[in-house]
């Protein structure tokens, strides 16, 4: 144990949850749960180190070998397609991925080609690909809900936690794609060179998970 | 259009001089390995025909390949992989030769990496390839010869995992899934994804002990002997069971040769290739998160291109060996064989004379033809690296001088012979 075990959290909205599983299994990550302008936190006595990066970047970072592993959800994973190993599923930040839109579509409904507004291009392409349905995908970075308001899009494809955001302008849920919820992941040679400490680590978070449910 | 003239493509990289004496010399070390192994060296094309690459279990991605038209418009690529033209190259060229061909290469290829994660797009593979050997010993001597050629090339602290396809292909061979879902659930192996696993075999209804296995199958690795009982402790399937044994007779092939620390086992290691047909491995170091060599038996390969016959073979990946060394020593010095030798004006031709004297006896003998003073060649030697400055002194007599510490030694051309075969051991060694 002469190196620190290195764990990439995603900032923002799933990242207290995911201390607080930390935490239950006797890792003090104290200060990840202040407001701190730090992106290294150390804990000495379980040799553990935490660093915080943006949700889409925790990925890189385990699969380049940066940290050893690290926390991330199913809809970035799907869209990034990263090659690590994906071990346990924390079943924190649930949510769904699904196809959205107006109750009633627009005048738009003529044209062959269904334009799909998105963060998750690749997701999109794929799940439309797989239903034979051609798409044009409109990829934008914030605010989905808005393109089919505006006539940018017909549909859009994104998360939904709890529906409310569609609700409140209008749009409903067509097609469901997949739950999503956060996962912890490993680099590969790290499961392997670090494997002791990482397999306890999954037995009691594995642990802690069942005696939630 | 922006200027590209000062950039070089992303993927690609300049090799600086430091960087690429260790490049060379792993390459050399790794070549004397494998010449010592009795395998000989080949070559292939640097571009050949798309087709080579797309037909049958030869299949790259279209996508991964940089491509260029010849003159009569045929498609080529450049060289994305070794592996498949050496079997080209086997079931052709070679066909006549007596099995099995134990062959090697040192070759740079090329691939596009979509991801954009790849950092390289042009890198250098030393690979063997032992063509006509159907027997698992062969498997276990690509594996003693990847751990000599690692440990050759200077990295110690490494570790092979080895699997074998077939130990997973057997057991979902029980299960009667198309091949898109064999593909899926294939992926959740690979990446160890225990819910997604668990999620297919119930979509599937596979229940009992069959579920069981398959939800262990990720988690069968670590040292050989302990994973080889666990998976036994199941019901197998005659495949799955052969599958154990190869893995066996391999690891006491390299228990032979006394490589066993080196070596794990995963039995969740899947077909990643397509041409991969048995023993699969992979080799890795703590001091970097990605894989530094590869390979695998490929059994029908061959058969594609006219001439069947079971091979089995794996690549270092160069260019990585060269990053962990370079991360574990990024203080390069020059070669302790180099020298500068100040010349010019009258001397010139005896400055020559000496330097070609000791270039004879392998020094690497650089001659500083400026007109500068004592200093300055001393200042860029020093900023160099090298190991001393040769001055020219009255008669026969030469003045080297070590660039950082300003001592100075009066000596001669037998002298600084002499000299260097008392530390002949250190210099051989060079980049070390």
């Amino acid at each position: 144990m002469d190196r620190f075990l290195r764990i990439a959290l995603a900032k923002g909205r799933i990242a207290l949850q995911t201390v607080e599983l930390f935490e239950s299994i006797g890792i003090n990550c104290g200060p990840l749960k202040e407001e701190t302008r730090k992106l290294i936190i150390r804990d000495p006595a379980s040799m553990t180190e935490f660093i915080l990066v943006k949700p889409k970047d925790v990925a890189k970072y385990v699969e380049r070998g940066a940290v050893d592993m690290g926390v991330v959800g199913r809809d970035t994973l799907l869209e990034q397609q990263p090659d690590l190993y994906e071990v346990l599923d924390l079943k924190v930040g649930r949510c769904r991925m699904v196809v959205a839109g107006p109750k009633s579509p627009g005048d738009t409904s003529n044209r062959a080609v269904k334009v799909v507004a998105t963060k998750y291009p690749v997701t999109a392409r794929k799940y439309f690909r797989e239903k034979g349905e051609s798409i044009q995908v409109v990829k934008l970075d914030g605010s989905v809900e808005l393109a089919p308001l505006v006539g940018l899009s017909h549909v859009i494809v994104d998360l939904v936690e709890t529906g409310r955001t569609l609700e409140e302008n209008g749009l409903v849920i067509l097609e469901e794609i997949c739950p999503v919820s956060a996962r912890l992941v490993v680099n590969r040679v790290s499961l392997k060179m670090e494997n002791e400490r990482i397999t306890r680590m999954l037995k009691a978070l594995r642990q802690v998970l069942r005696k939630a449910v | 259009m922006g200027d590209y003239s000062r950039q070089v493509p992303e993927g690609l990289a300049d090799i600086l001089t430091d960087e690429c004496t260790v490049k060379r010399a792993v390459e050399a070390a790794i070549r004397d390995l494998f010449l010592g192994h009795g395998l000989r060296e080949v070559s292939t094309p640097t571009f050949e025909y798309m087709d080579v690459f797309c037909r049958g279990q030869a299949v790259l991605e279209q996508e991964d390949m940089y491509k260029l038209t010849d003159p009569r418009g045929r498609i080529l690529v450049i060289r994305p992989d070794v592996t498949i033209p050496i079997a080209r190259m086997a079931a052709t060229n070679m066909r006549t030769q007596p099995k099995p061909l134990k062959l090697f290469y040192i070759s740079d290829v090329f691939r596009i990496d979509r991801s954009g994660l790849e950092e390289q797009r042009e890198f250098t593979q030393a690979g063997v390839e032992l063509i006509g050997a159907p027997w698992v010993e062969a498997d276990g001597e690509c594996i003693c010869i990847a751990v000599g050629a690692l440990k050759k090339a200077g990295i110690e602290d490494f570790r092979i995992d080895i699997g074998q396809v077939e130990f997973f292909e057997s057991i979902i061979d029980e299960i009667d899934i198309t091949t898109e879902d064999k593909e899926n659930i294939r992926q959740f192996i690979k990446h160890k994804n225990l819910v997604a696993v668990e999620e297919f075999l119930d979509q599937k209804r596979v229940n009992g002990k069959l579920k069981d296995l398959l939800l262990s199958v990720p988690v069968l690795y670590g040292e050989v002997g302990e994973v080889l009982e666990r998976a036994r402790e199941f019901p197998l399937n005659e495949g799955a069971a052969k599958a154990l044994d190869d893995i066996q007779r391999v690891c006491e092939i390299i228990e032979d040769y006394g490589y066993r620390e080196y070596v794990s086992v995963d039995l969740g290691m899947v077909r990643e290739l397509p041409y991969y047909t048995g023993i699969i491995f992979k080799g890795f170091t703590r001091d970097l998160g990605y894989i530094i060599c590869s390979g695998g038996r490929y059994d029908q390969l061959q058969g594609q291109f006219g001439e069947g016959s079971p091979a089995t073979g794996f690549a270092i990946n160069v260019n990585r060996v060269v990053q962990v060394l370079h991360k574990r020593n990024s203080q390069q010095s020059c070669d302790k064989r180099s020298l500068v030798l100040k010349c010019g004006g009258p001397v010139r031709k005896r400055a020559i004379n000496t330097a070609q004297k000791l270039r004879a006896v392998g020094l690497y003998i650089e001659l500083d033809m400026s007109e500068g003073s004592i200093e300055a060649t001393l200042a860029y030697a020093r900023a160099k690296g090298v190991r001393g400055v040769i001055i020219l002194q009255e008669g026969s007599r030469l003045k080297v001088i070590d660039p950082v510490t300003g001592k100075h030694t009066i000596t001669s051309v037998p002298g600084i012979i002499a000299g260097l075969s008392s530390d002949r051991n250190k210099c051989i060694s060079g980049w070390h």
